[in-house]
């Protein structure tokens, strides 16, 4: 009895979340790294230019 | 952008002769984030700090870059060793601080070409702006206008261009037929603040509330296309 009351209180139905995978037409979320080559080292310090990010790897 | 341990990275600038800026991440929570799924993917981002475009870096064309640089707030430095002074503040983008360096380079030598072409840009970019913030304000659209004479403000401090600028912000604020937009705006202002935080949760929060309240306006029309694109 105890194990199914467990059981049964982890069938909790989650909340309905948004997807927050970055679509065009959102505002691009800041990210924390360490930059090389380069003044800025943050979106906001270059904010009113025009950015091109590139994610890739050395591979 | 990379998330390979630092070794790895800085021998790659090296060997491939890479000069441009390179932001070494931890983890793959940027990437969840973005939606990268494979390598290279590339993301292009406006002025306003907006995604206009998402892809395969070889899939972008000049004619997408082009475009965005017409809305760009932002004036390419002479890149000229002779000018390095008037170049860190093009490159800070004070432009007010420029135009008066530029002013009395000029009055010692008026022939210039270089300060001649950097006076000309600056002045191509005030109208652009201004321009956008015509636009806007014909079209009702009172925070995007507002924004955009406070933004000219700014970057033209110390510029007779900065009064102006802040007398035309005065007269939306004070204007009775832009209130709602403003109270809107405001409230659009924060859910975009959460947006960039990476918190879509509370963005969306805030969104959905100002969609609700002000239903009529244009800053609704922002929230309900991130709603839309975000649905729960």
């Amino acid at each position: 009895m105890k194990l199914l009351a467990s059981a049964l209180a982890l069938g909790v139905l989650a909340a309905p979340a948004r997807d927050p995978v970055v679509q065009v037409g959102d505002f691009a979320p800041g990210f924390e790294g360490d930059w090389y080559l380069s003044k800025a080292s943050s979106l906001e310090d270059v904010r009113g230019r025009v950015v091109l990010i590139d994610f890739w790897r050395t591979w | 952008m990379s998330n390979e341990p630092s070794s790895l990275i800085e021998g790659h600038i090296e060997k491939m002769g890479i000069a441009f800026p390179i932001a070494k991440l931890k983890g793959e929570t940027t990437d969840r984030i973005y939606g990268v799924k494979s390598f290279p993917s590339a993301v292009l981002v406006d002025a306003a700090g907006r995604v206009i475009w998402k892809d395969h870096p070889a899939r972008l064309t000049s004619t997408t870059i082009e475009e965005a640089l017409e809305q760009a707030s932002f004036v390419a430095p002479t890149g000229n060793e002779d000018y390095e002074a008037l170049d860190e503040l093009l490159a800070a983008r004070e432009f007010g601080k420029a135009r008066a360096a530029i002013a009395k380079g000029l009055a010692k030598a008026g022939d210039d070409e270089v300060l001649k072409g950097a006076s000309a840009a600056i002045d191509g970019l005030l109208e652009r702006m201004r321009a956008r913030a015509q636009a806007a304000l014909d079209a009702g659209d009172y925070g995007t206008a507002l924004a955009t004479h406070l933004e000219i403000e700014t970057l033209f401090q110390g510029d007779a261009t900065a009064k102006e600028a802040k007398a035309a912000a005065k007269a939306i604020e004070k204007d009775p037929a832009a209130k709602e937009e403003l109270k809107a705006w405001e409230k659009l202002v924060k859910a975009d603040e959460k947006q960039i935080e990476g918190d879509f949760e509370k963005a969306g929060k805030l969104y959905a509330s100002l969609a609700k309240k002000y239903p009529d306006t244009k800053a609704a029309v922002r929230a309900q296309a991130f709603l839309s694109r975000h649905p729960l």
